[in-house]
Order: structure tokens, then C-alpha cells, then sequence
């Protein structure tokens, strides 16, 4: 019985289909590599678009309105534009009392007590009884950027009273939240003191460490992304031109404005309440933490916290989220 | 003769922290050095600190000597003449440029001015790479799938 025919492929027809199929495949790969480089290169655009536009954001105002040729000059001088930011005292003045006039704007209602223009003294701070509570915060953040500052007129008059910063006395127990310092080179002359200090550990007696920021460039960026330190923390500011040493006890306020989260800053008895935006427990809120606050303070911080609700209010209604 | 203040300091700096934008030829000083050879003497109104302060650096070779280039819309021109006006000539040929729209020399840049210039010459390389090296990958697979079509007929 006789059946279809059904032709089989010959070698050469094989070699053919085979070879018109790894050219097709060819043209499909090349072509979807050629797509991923366009992608890749619009990816490359846009991502230097963004550099561009967060370095505009990121450079203060006076250092991008500098011409040319005093950048090359500073590019001598400095190792990290961030060095300038440091040095420049009047760059930060500026900034602060525009942030507080922006405050302001939000919260007319506490400037009417206001009398030292925003700029609150190292004296009128300590039982932080005079200014407005704004004027103790803006003046508590301005006390803070004092710590980079390089010595300016300002520090320089304060020089002139000769005065000397409470580490130097050796009256450092007036930390009373703090651990009190069981060694300091200055109280370690007294006899009662000296006969303790034959029980310290040989790296207890270092007369010295100044403290330094060894930390890679890397971890710093990483640090700086997000607060490090607890949400309510008890410090105190170094004095101008004092070195920021803390071996034990409290951390101090030293590093200082480069945070770039909303913190606020209380100054108290005898020292500065410190807060971060991170979840306080209430446990953390120890008693005696809080004795050295005054009743004035105490309403200052109620207005203060009647203010960021109102801030907050505010930004709610807006429709941020 | 213009900016002698900027060369100075270019000059003056520890070489590797600027190095890195000479292959853009982003700073006038670099743009300076890049002319080997140029027909046109200082005084003349397109001497090379005058090129270079117009944005453009050397692309010529021994035979064609007056070839540059500028370092923002990458505009290549020949055939100067001792009088043209660096400046006019790159208006003229490429208005569309972001360093002829602003008309500023290097030192009455601000930074933010130079930043933006410094996204602007990026991208234009990143454009300009991509495009040869996508042309070259084609000719290459094109050679190559020759070659197996004439190895296998």
C-alpha cells in the first residue's frame, strides 16, 4: 500500500535552518544588548542630573555664588569643601537667623517675650530665665555651631573676660546626671585623690585624650544619614575654645551642626537637654534628669511642644504625611 | 594676557586633586595646555588664552593646526583667522551651547554656574562614549556575522 511521501531533510537543508536560526538569535541578542546600553546611558544621564542637583542643594549659598578662580584658590587651602563650611562663621550666622525667621513666621506668637534678637547669651542661658523659648532654641543651636567655629570678634570679646571653662577648674561633678569622672588630671593632685588613684589601671592614668574624629570619611557619611545618638540625651556644650574631651560620663554636645536631623536642644541648670527624633521609652526619662529643670523652663518646653504641635498640625492639614 | 590670576593658581596646585577634569578639558588652564601647537601668535584676537577662555581646546593635528573644540557642545572648528573673536565665531556656529549662552569667562563663573557646565560636559561624554561604543560593537558583530556566513555557505 502505498503512503505519502514525506520528504526528509536532506544535510544541507538542516545546515541551513540551523544556520538562519542562530542568525536570527544573533540579531535578537545584539539588539536587546544594544537596548541595555540605552538604558544603561539614560540611567548614567539621569543619575548625573540628580549628583548635579543634590550638590547644587548641598553647597551653601555663599560657596556656590564664589567664583571661579577663589575656588581654585580654595582647592590649595582645603582637603574637603566641608572644611569650609566649618571655618565660615558668617555663612552659619546667617543660616540661623534665617531659619529663625522662618520659625517665626510659623509661631508669631512666641516672639512677643523676644528681646535679645534670636542671639542668646552664655549668661542669660543658665537658669534660662530671659529670651523667648524660640530665642533658647535658636540661641542653643548657634551655641552649638560655636564648637566649629574658628575664633572670630565674637570669641575673641569673650576672651577678654578671662574666663576660665568648667572642665579646666576641675569642678566637673557638676555634671550630677553624669557619671561623675572618677579621674582628671587636675583634681588628681589633691592627696585623698591620690592615694585612689594607685588602684587605677595604667591606661586609667593617661593624663590626656584629646578627642578626635578618626572615623573614615565613609562611616561619617553613614552617620550622618541618621541620629546616633539616643533620643533624649543629657549634655552639655564645650566652651568656645575648649577642647571637646570626654573620656567617661555624659556625652557632650560636640558634634555639632552637621546633623541633619530636626533636633532641639534644652538648656537646663547645668547643661543641655538634648533630643533626637528617634522613639523615647519612658523608662528613659530619668527623674533626676529632669530635677535640674526650673519651673520656667518647664513652661518654655510646654510652649515649645505646644509650637512643633502646631507645626505639625500645620504640616498635617497641608497634606504631608 | 586675560587671566593670568587663574593660570597661576591652576598652575600652582597640587597637580592630582584637578587632574581629573583635564580629560574634559573643564578648566581653562587645562584647555591652555592642550594647545601643542597653534598658528596664531598672543597678541592676535584668537591667541590661545582667548580660545581657551571662549571653551575651546586643541583638536588639531601637525598638518591641520588650527582644529579646536569646545569642551561643552563639543562644536569642532577650523580654518581661523587671525582676527575672529573666539567668542563670536562660537555664538555663530553653535548658539545652542550652555557656555556661549552664559558668555563667561572662566573667572566671573560662579560655582553653581561651573556645576551645572560640569553636569552638562559629563553628559555630553557619557552621550558621546555610548554612541561609539555602540558603533563600534555593531561593526564588529556585523564583521563577524560576515565571516560566518562565509564560513558556512
Amino acid at each position: 500500500m502505498p503512503r505519502t511521501k514525506i520528504p526528509k531533510n536532506s544535510k544541507r537543508n538542516r545546515e541551513v535552518a540551523n544556520r538562519e536560526e542562530k542568525v536570527r538569535l544573533y540579531e535578537l541578542k545584539m539588539d536587546s544588548r544594544l537596548i541595555s546600553i540605552d538604558s544603561l546611558e539614560t540611567k548614567f544621564l539621569s543619575a548625573i542630573d540628580l549628583q548635579v542637583k543634590t550638590l547644587q542643594g548641598q553647597v551653601q549659598k555663599e560657596l556656590a555664588n564664589l567664583k571661579m578662580p577663589e575656588l581654585l584658590r580654595l582647592f590649595t587651602e582645603l582637603d574637603r569643601f566641608s572644611d569650609y563650611k566649618a571655618s565660615d562663621q558668617t555663612q552659619l550666622l546667617a543660616s540661623m537667623s534665617m531659619s529663625s525667621g522662618a520659625i517665626d513666621g510659623l509661631a508669631p506668637s512666641a516672639t512677643g517675650s523676644r528681646n535679645d534678637e534670636g542671639y542668646l547669651t552664655e549668661d542669660s542661658s543658665i537658669g534660662a530665665s530671659g529670651g523667648s523659648l524660640l530665642a533658647a532654641h535658636t540661641g542653643s543651636l548657634l551655641r552649638s555651631t560655636k564648637a566649629m567655629r574658628t575664633p572670630g570678634p565674637l570669641h575673641s570679646a569673650r576672651a577678654r573676660r578671662a574666663r576660665r571653662s568648667r572642665s579646666a577648674c576641675g569642678e566637673l561633678n557638676i555634671l550630677h546626671s553624669a557619671k561623675p569622672p572618677s579621674n582628671s588630671n587636675s583634681s588628681g593632685a589633691t592627696a585623698s585623690r591620690n592615694s585612689r588613684s594607685k588602684m587605677r589601671t595604667p591606661m586609667a592614668s593617661r593624663t590626656k585624650a584629646f578627642s578626635a574624629d578618626r572615623t573614615p570619611l565613609s562611616q561619617k557619611q553613614i552617620r550622618s544619614g541618621s541620629p546616633c545618638s539616643p533620643p533624649m540625651a543629657f549634655l552639655r556644650y564645650p566652651k568656645p575654645g575648649e577642647v571637646a574631651l570626654s573620656k567617661f560620663g555624659s556625652p557632650m554636645v560636640a558634634q555639632v551642626m552637621p546633623d541633619k536631623f530636626a533636633n532641639v536642644n534644652i538648656p537646663i541648670r547645668n547643661g543641655v537637654l538634648s533630643l533626637r527624633p528617634k522613639k523615647l521609652d519612658a523608662g528613659e526619662v530619668e527623674s533626676n534628669l529632669l530635677d535640674n529643670l526650673d519651673e520656667d523652663t518647664l513652661n518654655q518646653i510646654k510652649t515649645l511642644h505646644e509650637n512643633l504641635q502646631m507645626i505639625v498640625n500645620k504640616a498635617s492639614q497641608a497634606g504631608f504625611k | 594676557m586675560e587671566t593670568p590670576a587663574v593660570n597661576d593658581i591652576a598652575a600652582s596646585l597640587s597637580g592630582e586633586k584637578l587632574e581629573v577634569f583635564r580629560k574634559l578639558n573643564l578648566l581653562e588652564q587645562h584647555r591652555v595646555e592642550s594647545f601643542k601647537d597653534w598658528p596664531f601668535p598672543a597678541t592676535a584676537s584668537c591667541s590661545i588664552s582667548k580660545m581657551a577662555e571662549a571653551g575651546f581646546y586643541w583638536t588639531g593635528t601637525k598638518r591641520e593646526n588650527d582644529t579646536a573644540t569646545c569642551f561643552v557642545c563639543g562644536k569642532t572648528l577650523d580654518g581661523w583667522e587671525s582676527e575672529d573673536d573666539p567668542w563670536k565665531e562660537h555664538h555663530k556656529h553653535a548658539p545652542q551651547c550652555e557656555f556661549v549662552k552664559l558668555a563667561c569667562a572662566e573667572k566671573d563663573l560662579t560655582v553653581s554656574q561651573f556645576l551645572e557646565i560640569l553636569g552638562t560636559v559629563v553628559k555630553c561624554n557619557i552621550e558621546k562614549t555610548c554612541k561609539a561604543f555602540k558603533l563600534s560593537f555593531i561593526r564588529e558583530n556585523e564583521e563577524r556575522l560576515d565571516e560566518f556566513m562565509h564560513n558556512n555557505k
